[in-house]
């Protein structure tokens, strides 16, 4: 066996080209939310703050161009699947401590909080480690915040890949470094229109969403910042008391019903579009079993925290809202769950494990995975009473592949045993009970935010650095469904 | 443009890499997983596994809203029906392959409308159609007739000739004639006036076919094949052996299968079959082979023929050919010294891609592996090219204008001439140079 190793250096380029559109998304927050506060000036918010973001935008273009010329040189025919899986892997590390920049620069933030802020919002977890969010954070800063969520949200490699049309093959490769599995792929023969559709159709939602919202009279920047963070089901709020502080309950409902929109398979309103008909939508499977999860969620939910809550409709309202924001990994908070009773609770917990459809912006294992477990571990009972049957594990007419299966029982094993380590690790480091532990753990790997169980307030800033970038990682290995970012681990990723 | 591609086999395969990098949306079928498998890992297609032919199947891969669909199976029924299922469908253009024995009847190794189906293309006839022109030819290693055989394009391989370590402007090329490419180590390039010639290059001449067979006879020392040994006696070999008899020429064919050898044998007046293994060393030298002009082994299996020409060669033959399926080994065969290589699966899909094209496109011929191609096409009345002198024309470098066919006469061009609208066109351009030829005689706007 040859040990010689790999050369790699065709990632350069692509990492260097995201990392200057980075630079120049924060180029635009600067500019658009110094334009903002010139015009429509907010005078409860902190002032200033475009000129950090500015300087950041400078530094972090510079560093992008830099990256892409010199990887120009080293420009491969083809992306292969290695080169892809290490691309998307540095695109997003990279993003993460791009994005920190303004953090730092314009929050005066250390550098592990600012790349778990950064990294929590690319990855549309939306666990913070800002305690005054309403005291601290310029508007041109907060526009930053829910921007790079929204990046993250549709992703980013899935950007690159529509903005660069010429990737062929590699293309494909990439998308998939970022979108693993195969339902959101496909819409289009080629993969740079099937990104395009994608961010087009994300797009569409954010615009109708930001509409509403200002039509039920929230100030246009809000608006915007909810819209492209609810999208994502990312889940960062302008508000210390996130989306529970507009105290509005025609603004929770839409904010909700964004948050299940976002969690359904985009491959499906594609489908929607191109055909006209419902068919497509209502017939699948997983679009089925989602709704009914949500509606037992919902009424379920709803019965419990009748002890919480004096009647119905104001049960239901907060109950509605939490199966939302749960299932979707989102995380805005209207209501305490820590008084919930502990069947509730279990609940929530249960909803964030399972999190949205597969081929949506939200987190978790996916409806579609633990449809395909359940179904699995049926067939193989009967097999144990009937072994001479042939024992299909079908997705409504379609046949499932073993490989597919030995997929997702693979991500399965790989998220319990993340949680498993991290478990270890939390406790060891920093001494916190197993429940609290557990939780944000949880949070982290579903990309949701809060974490059940906390001590003291809902946020991460009583953690040490050393414990913030590793709940980084588990965002990232969340975000990027953990075969990305494990291939590199292997040395035979590495070996020639 | 919308592209579904029925059969991922070399043709298939060949198909899907040029489209891809064209810019199409393409939809790969093929009943094997694995051929699909192959497909989404090295191109940026949609795929589907699933038998070619069925209408579920189709319907799924968009062939209603397909402009082109193009079945390559292995399976000439398959390719057939499936065709015609896409076109029943709603497909505009639709393409099968066919290979079968009982379609060797045929002369024309293309039929358009067949049976209802745009296009039926048998590759094996027409590489036997290519074969026999070679044979005419002096020296050419391959020949392709341009506009309705007035025009035609010939590469040689140089030897020693006349023509050597001189400017091509010193050279004097006989009238209607042009070196439209050089082909050295490799690289394609579109000569000018300083350029010289050095022996082992590979040009491609392009002219009127009487000035070509001139200017032939300049850059080889080979003559016309009149006496061809064919090893095979399949679909190539029967193909090859008819029209070689209709120039007269004598043919001689080796065949393994005593039952094919005699069929061949009742089928054509005036042939010699022998029985026999074409590549045993012994029956080669008993038979002579080395007095004929040219050993064309083509049968269905690369080795056999492979071995066959370089025994052939050894047995004194100055000129070889031979077919093959891998179109991969085409080099490899040229380094080993065969003189003439070609496969039926490029031949059918340099016919397939014109398709891809669209718009006054009549033909297209890719050379060198997709460094170069030759295209035909009539000139829109709406284009920027036309009613004005070559000299003005602004075709970027790398491309040649080779030809004008205006009405009934072929025009060599200079920079004087003109292109009137509704001409034919016949156009020499790199890869590079392409997109800015294409742009030129595509209608403004479009």
């Amino acid at each position: 066996v040859s040990t010689q190793s790999r050369d790699f250096r065709g990632v350069i380029r692509p990492v260097g080209a995201v990392v200057l559109g980075i630079g120049v998304m924060i180029a635009l927050c600067a500019g658009v939310g110094m334009v903002w506060d010139q015009f429509a000036p907010d005078p409860t918010r902190p002032q200033g703050g475009a000129a950090a973001l500015a300087l950041s935008a400078i530094i972090v273009s510079t560093l992008g161009l830099a990256a892409f010329l010199y990887g120009n040189r080293f420009v491969s025919e083809r992306i292969s699947r290695r080169e892809a899986l290490l691309a998307v892997s540095l695109i997003w590390v990279a993003a993460g401590a791009c994005g920190a920049v303004p953090f730092m620069l314009g929050a005066g933030m250390s550098a592990a909080d600012a790349f778990f802020e950064s990294v929590s919002g690319l990855t549309t977890t939306g666990a913070t480690v800002i305690v005054d969010i309403e005291g601290r954070l310029s508007r041109p800063l907060l526009l930053w915040r829910s921007l790079i969520q929204w990046l993250g949200g549709m992703g980013i490699v899935v950007l690159f890949v529509a903005v660069f049309p010429n990737l062929g093959a590699g293309g494909k490769h990439l998308f998939r470094g970022e979108v693993p599995g195969t339902t959101a792929e496909g819409l289009r023969p080629r993969i740079a229109e099937t990104s395009f559709t994608l961010w087009k159709l994300y797009g569409a939602f954010t615009i109708i969403e930001i509409a509403l919202l200002k039509v039920l009279g929230l100030d246009l920047f809000d608006a915007v910042c909810h819209a492209f963070t609810t999208m994502s089901t990312g889940g960062f709020s302008t508000l210390d008391s996130s989306v529970g502080g507009f105290n509005s309950a025609p603004v929770e409902y839409v904010i909700a019903c964004f948050m299940l929109i976002g969690s359904v398979n985009y491959g499906l309103y594609y489908g929607l579009l191109r055909t006209g008909s419902w068919r497509t939508l209502v017939r699948n499977i997983e679009f089925r079993w989602y709704v009914g999860i949500v509606l037992c969620a919902v009424v379920v939910l709803t019965v419990l925290n009748l002890s919480v809550h004096d009647d119905l409709l104001t049960s239901f309202r907060y109950s509605f809202f939490m199966v939302a924001t749960t299932i979707s990994s989102t995380g805005y908070g209207t209501d305490d769950y820590s008084v919930y009773s502990s069947t509730a609770l279990t609940i929530v917990i249960l909803l964030m494990f399972v999190g949205g459809c597969s081929g949506s912006t939200a987190g978790g294992i996916k409806i579609e995975r633990a449809v395909l477990m359940g179904k699995q571990a049926i067939a193989q009972i009967q097999k144990s009473f009937r072994p001479a049957t042939v024992q299909l594990v079908r997705m409504g007419k379609v046949a499932v592949n073993n490989q597919v299966l030995a997929d997702v029982g693979s991500f399965f094993l790989i998220y319990m045993g993340c949680i498993g380590f991290g478990l270890l690790f939390v406790t060891l480091v920093e001494g916190v009970p197993v429940p609290t532990a557990f939780g944000t753990m949880l949070t982290c790997l579903s990309n949701m935010g809060p974490a059940p169980f906390h001590v003291g307030p809902d946020n991460f800033s009583t953690y040490s650095a050393g414990s913030k970038l590793f709940f980084a990682i588990a965002m990232l290995l969340g975000r990027l469904e953990f075969f990305t970012l494990f291939a590199l681990i292997l040395p035979g990723f590495w070996r020639r | 443009m919308n592209i579904v591609v029925i059969g991922l086999g070399e043709v298939g395969r060949h198909l899907l890499s040029v489209l891809d990098k064209e810019g199409h949306d393409i939809v790969a079928v093929d009943a094997s997983a694995k051929a699909v498998q192959y497909a989404e890992e090295h191109y940026d297609v949609a795929s589907i596994v699933g038998y070619g032919a069925s209408e579920t199947l189709l319907k799924i891969a968009g062939v209603a809203r397909a402009d082109l669909v193009v079945a390559v199976t292995n399976h000439d029924e398959m390719n057939l029906i499936a065709a015609l299922a896409a076109k029943q469908l709603g497909a505009k253009h639709v393409v099968a392959r066919v290979q079968g024995t009982a379609w060797s009847e045929w002369t024309e190794g293309i039929r358009y409308g067949l049976l209802g189906v745009d296009v039926v293309i048998n590759p094996r006839v027409l590489v036997a159609q290519e074969l026999s022109r070679i044979a005419r030819s002096y020296g050419a290693s391959d020949v392709v007739d341009l506009a309705q055989d007035r025009v035609e394009l010939v590469q040689i391989d140089l030897d020693e000739s006349r023509v050597l370590n001189k400017p091509l402007s010193a050279v004097e090329l006989p009238p209607h004639t042009l070196v439209s490419a050089v082909v050295r180590d490799g690289d394609l390039f579109v000569p000018g006036g300083a350029d010289v010639l050095v022996k082992g290059d590979r040009v491609y001449l392009i002219g009127r076919p009487e000035g070509v067979l001139a200017a032939e006879r300049l850059f080889s020392k080979e003559r016309e094949a009149r006496r061809v040994c064919i090893v095979g006696g399949g679909v190539v070999g029967k193909a090859l052996a008819r029209d070689l008899l209709q120039q007269q020429a004598t043919v001689m064919m080796i065949e393994s299968d005593l039952a094919t050898a005699e069929e061949v044998s009742a089928e054509f007046q005036g042939i010699e079959v022998v029985h026999g293994d074409g590549t045993d060393g012994a029956l080669l030298e008993e038979e002579e082979v080395g007095t004929y002009d040219l050993f064309a082994a083509v049968t269905k299996q690369d080795e056999i023929n492979l071995m066959a020409a370089l025994l052939a060669q050894r047995a004194g033959c100055k000129r070889t050919a031979t077919i093959v399926q891998r179109a991969d080994y085409t080099s490899i065969y040229r380094q080993l010294g065969i003189d003439i290589v070609l496969s039926p699966r490029t031949v059918a899909s340099d016919q397939i891609l014109r398709f891809s094209r669209g718009g006054g496109l009549h033909s297209l011929t890719v050379l060198e592996g997709g460094q170069a191609e030759v295209v035909e096409l009539t000139a829109s009345p709406k284009c920027r090219a036309v009613n004005k002198p070559l000299h003005r024309m602004n075709l970027p470098r790398g491309s040649l204008l080779a030809a004008i066919v205006h009405g009934d006469d072929v025009i060599i061009p200079h920079g004087k001439d003109v292109v009137h609208p509704g001409d034919r066109v016949i156009l020499m351009t790199t890869k590079d140079a392409r997109a800015t030829v294409e742009r030129l005689f595509r209608p403004r706007g479009e």
